[in-house]
């Protein structure tokens, strides 16, 4: 008798309804006017989208896009950034949590189903971090090589990283981690022999374990990355997409790249003096 | 309104049914290794020898005083950067180790109930230490510890859930693959809820079963 209660509630939950949004008519769009600000949905570790740096910030590819976002609404909207992890990020869009995701996220058509994404305002593709000490680098070595039994690879919970992998690599073996960095630490430590993962990440990740592992940049995947709404938010998407035309034709995107993919002055606010 | 999208799920059944036996495999090994370990550590807290004592006492407060899943990332990510160590038995020693200062705890206080006089008349009888504990007392305090013990392995039923950060592919972890890939967290969830209800209440009845059946003289 007393698994009943627990049972009735299960029941209770499936049945009716579960959670609605807030029943505001409202659109998203004016209600960010009305309260100048703009929640902006992250999942930081992903350098050089969204990173924290020594003083706990958010800084990143992604944090300048979002607020130059805010700044084209005018009015003193300004950007509140709200931490997600990675794999329920949409479903924290859908409940409300935040407006818009600005967070890498390649445009993809089964995340399509859930969320609606803007045009894309960045082309990326996956590539490989390797232990170099399992692998030696070799001019003729291609991703294909990787794909046998025996082999392990790391890849982030949730990422097209993860849908690649196991495209890519049917015959080895997947290993999904919590973020990122745990990824690349299994291919440090020896424990994975690749990670998988967007290329700027691996390209900046080689750079710091030059002596442990080696990349292999090319990417063999073609992604976009887009800013998502919760289904049915056409106005804000809309906007949004022209904005996002005006940061690329207006030189404000050249110098953003400039600044987080090739001279990289931020790397010294995201080191630990020690490392 | 949320959607529900019921029918996406039954293709990642066999998945879910895959992870569902790791999580009873990881669940039963630690339960295993962590009562061996807990029973030891306990009657080490009983025992007269001062040194020995005081070791059991600093594991169990040890392990009661900081979180399980920073132990999990000790083990498996600041000794595994050294030490060749699997997801699997990274959680197992964890969950163990854990789950062990608990259970000390529960044999401690299963021995302390028995009556003193119990081992006194069993010491009079001219049984040794070990004697004594071995066939008057423990027997007695065993008795006494399944239904907290029981309610130990259920925990550790559940705890085993946070082998996933170790990326040791359990029900909880391959519920999130799952959700990351058909976003339906409502539905992936609460099957994952009852799969664990279903296990925990099922380890509860037959504790229940075999505490009715000591219960006999």
């Amino acid at each position: 008798m007393r698994a009943a209660i627990p049972i009735t509630l299960l029941l209770c939950l499936a049945g009716c309804g579960g959670p609605t949004q807030s029943a505001s008519r409202v659109s998203t769009l004016d209600r960010i006017l009305e309260t100048k600000v703009l929640r902006v949905g992250v999942n930081p570790g992903y350098a050089p989208f969204e990173m924290v740096d020594t003083q706990g910030n958010m800084i990143g590819f992604d944090v300048d896009v979002a607020r130059y976002v805010a700044d084209q609404m005018g009015n003193g909207v300004r950007v509140e950034f709200q931490k997600s992890d990675w794999d329920p990020i949409i479903a924290n869009l859908n409940a409300g949590k935040f407006d818009v995701i600005v967070s890498g996220m390649t445009r993809t058509p089964q995340r399509a189903l859930r969320c609606d994404f803007t045009d894309p305002y960045f082309e990326t593709g996956q590539a490989l971090l390797v232990n170099s000490a399992k692998h030696k680098n070799s001019p003729g070595l291609s991703v294909r090589d990787f794909d046998r039994a025996g082999v392990i690879v790391a890849t982030k919970l949730g990422t097209t990283g993860e849908i690649a992998a196991r495209k890519f690599f049917k015959k080895a073996s997947i290993k999904t981690m919590e973020t990122e960095s745990d990824c690349a630490l299994e291919v440090d430590a020896g424990r994975a022999d690749i990670m998988v993962y967007d290329k700027p990440y691996i390209a900046i990740r080689a750079q710091e374990s030059r002596a442990r592992t080696f990349a292999l940049l090319d990417p063999f995947t073609k992604e976009y990355l887009a800013m998502a709404v919760r289904k049915g938010d056409t106005e804000l998407r809309d906007w949004l997409n022209l904005t996002l035309f005006e940061l690329k034709t207006s030189g404000t995107w050249d110098s953003l790249y400039q600044t987080w993919f090739v001279r990289m002055p931020w790397l010294d606010r995201v080191k630990r003096p020690s490392s | 309104m949320y959607t529900w999208h019921w029918e996406q799920l039954p293709q990642y059944f066999p998945l879910i049914g895959a992870a569902t036996l790791r999580t009873l495999q990881i669940s039963v090994v630690s339960i295993v290794f962590g009562t061996a370990l807990g029973a030891v550590a306990g009657l080490m807290r009983v025992q007269p020898f001062r040194p020995l004592r005081f070791l059991a006492a600093a594991y169990v407060e040890l392990f009661r005083n900081i979180p399980l899943m920073l132990v999990l990332y000790l083990i498996y990510f600041g000794a595994g950067a050294f030490l060749p160590v699997s997801p699997f038995w990274a959680a197992v020693l964890g969950l163990s180790v854990f789950e062990g200062a608990y259970v000390a705890e529960i044999v401690r206080a299963g021995i302390q109930s028995i009556d003193r006089g119990q081992m006194e008349a069993a010491r009079s009888l001219g049984m040794s230490y070990l004697q004594s504990m071995r066939h008057v007392v423990a027997p007695q305090a065993a008795r006494r510890s399944l239904p907290p013990l029981t309610g130990q392995f259920v925990s550790l039923v559940k705890d085993s859930s946070l082998a996933s950060l170790v990326s040791y592919e359990e029900l909880m972890l391959v519920g999130r693959q799952v959700n990351s890939r058909i976003f339906s967290p409502f539905e992936v969830f609460l099957t994952i809820g009852a799969i664990y209800f279903v296990i925990c209440l099922a380890l509860s009845l037959v504790s229940r079963w075999q505490e009715a059946r000591l219960a006999r003289p």
